[in-house]
């Protein structure tokens, strides 16, 4: 019964291992950094093992560890406690039998008086009885050394110490829940006074009791530390194992994504050609298009041009006053208008110098004239002055003149 | 008697814009009251007598201020008689004719 219990709460074990590892992968994430490639076909578990706990799953190992090993601890407290609950269980039934003693006083005494040093199993006829007390004290004294101890690695560490507390091999076990226990425990006093059949029935309790023991021999309360190397070097396989499916399965799955990234490229290679392409194609319309607007602009610009201008005579007029006024020569007569604007031009010129010649040659007369009459004026002035002179020269000085002369 | 001199003085009386009498008795009453000497300097610094001082200083060559003073009296005694008479008439006008002559006759001879 105990180890068709003990088998699935193994392969819960396993399963939640494997779990914790799936998950510890699934959470990193697989496109961004993804572990180095391992060559799994060439290493052992163990370099296998090392070598996830060093890339991958370092941390989550060591976490794996710790739980394994956390559960060994738990495992050896509910043996610790199953062994405390046998202890009780010895020491009622020895309170039981020590109450029954009363009426067997000699027997009594033997057993309640020699002391319980470590015997074997086939040390004697009466260490039936007296190995349960001897198994009482050792759990008396192997559950005060464990209360002492407050750690679990202590306790742990204790365990490995002191091995040979913890085998029931050397212990005639007797547990309470025994079905043979109920028929030794309430034998009836009567039996027990025939020494014959109280030996018959110690030889069978004794018998029972090893059986007992030795149907219990696997579910041993002790550590077992190679039990303990060699269940965890099945989970280390076993992990192993589940390591190696994942690492697969990544493996796989990077492969696949690969070649959908792969195809992804490709297609987005072959749509970015489709739409430089049409791009291409789209630009040589649109040059084509500018090319025959051009030309189209290039013929009307040509018959706008061979068209006479269509500006108003008005307008025109203003242009060519304003051009002429800029001092440029500028004329929109017919060629005869403009060889007769010409000719009167010319003629004006003409005129304009004749004129002006006349003009220059008016104001040298004027000036002649004026030269001439300046000396007219002069041979007057100077005749008038000869005749003054002449006039002043035949006067006769008055006398208040003369006798104003004779005054100097 | 300075032939020379008179030519002079009637090229000056012939010259359009010569005064009358009237005008030259009113001009004499009015710069008779100047002091004769400042009238000599107005009139040896105007430009007609600089520019013919040359020519009047060689007509007055040989000539004294008593023949000078003669001429100008003869002078004024042919245009302007009125003036003659209000010399003769006044002491103070004739000496004030008196410095003018001879402060002219000065300046020429300079």
């Amino acid at each position: 019964m105990a180890k068709q219990e003990k088998a699935p709460s193994t392969e819960t074990s396993k399963a939640s291992i494997i779990q914790v590892a799936k998950e510890a992968v699934d959470a990193r994430p697989v496109e961004s950094d993804l572990p180095p490639v391992l060559g799994l076909d060439s290493m052992t578990p163990d370099a296998i093992l090392a070598e996830a706990r060093r890339s991958i799953v370092g941390e989550q190992f060591r976490q794996l560890q710790e739980n394994v090993l956390s559960a060994q601890l738990a495992k050896s407290e509910a043996l610790r406690i199953q062994e405390e609950e046998r202890a009780r269980a010895i020491k009622e039934e020895l309170k039981q039998k020590q109450a029954a003693v009363p009426q067997q006083p000699q027997q009594q005494g033997v057993s309640s008086v020699s002391p319980a040093p470590l015997v074997t199993p086939g040390t004697g006829v009466l260490s039936g009885l007296m190995s349960n007390s001897v198994a009482a004290e050792r759990a008396a004294l192997v559950d005060a050394a464990l209360k002492n101890l407050e750690s679990d690695e202590a306790k742990l560490e204790f365990m490995k110490l002191h091995p040979e507390l913890f085998n029931t091999s050397i212990i005639p076990f007797q547990s309470p829940s025994s079905p043979s226990q109920p028929t030794h425990q309430h034998e009836p006093p009567a039996q027990q006074a025939n020494p014959v059949d109280m030996f018959n029935s110690m030889l069978n309790q004794f018998k029972t009791g090893m059986e007992f023991q030795r149907a219990l021999a696997p579910q041993s309360p002790s550590i077992d530390m190679v039990t303990i190397t060699d269940k965890f070097r099945e989970i280390v396989d076993t992990t192993n194992k589940s390591y190696e499916s994942i690492f697969k399965t990544i493996e796989q799955r990077n492969q696949e994504q690969l070649s959908n990234l792969n195809s992804t490229v490709i297609e987005q290679q072959k749509l970015l050609n489709d739409k430089t392409q049409e791009l291409i194609r789209l630009q040589i319309e649109a040059r084509e298009r500018e090319n025959q607007n051009l030309i189209e602009r290039i013929k009307q610009l040509e018959s706008i041009a061979s068209q006479p201008p269509q500006i108003p005579i008005g307008q025109l007029k203003e242009i060519v006053a304003q051009v002429r006024n800029n001092g440029i020569p500028l004329s929109i007569d017919t060629a005869e208008q403009e060889r007769v604007r010409r000719e009167e031009a010319r003629e004006d010129k003409k005129l304009e110098h004749m004129l002006s010649r006349e003009e220059r040659e008016l104001e040298l007369a004027r000036l002649r004239e004026e030269r001439r009459l300046a000396s007219i004026n002069s041979v007057t002035s100077f005749l008038g002055g000869v005749t003054e002179a002449k006039r002043l020269s035949v006067h006769k000085m008055s006398p208040t003149a003369e006798k104003l002369a004779k005054v100097f | 008697m300075s032939t020379e001199f008179d030519y002079l003085l009637a090229q000056i009386a012939a010259m359009p814009g010569f005064p009358t009498e009237e005008v030259g008795l009113q001009l004499f009453n009015q710069y008779s009251s100047v002091p004769a000497a400042d009238l000599v300097t107005l009139l040896t610094t105007d430009d007609r007598f600089v520019s013919y001082h040359g020519l009047v200083r060689a007509a007055l060559h040989n000539t004294d201020l008593k023949s000078f003073a003669a001429d100008v009296t003869r002078f004024l005694d042919l245009y302007f008689p009125s003036v003659l008479e209000s010399i003769n008439s006044d002491e103070s006008k004739l000496n004030f004719y008196k410095d003018l002559i001879t402060g002219v006759f000065e300046a020429i001879k300079k």
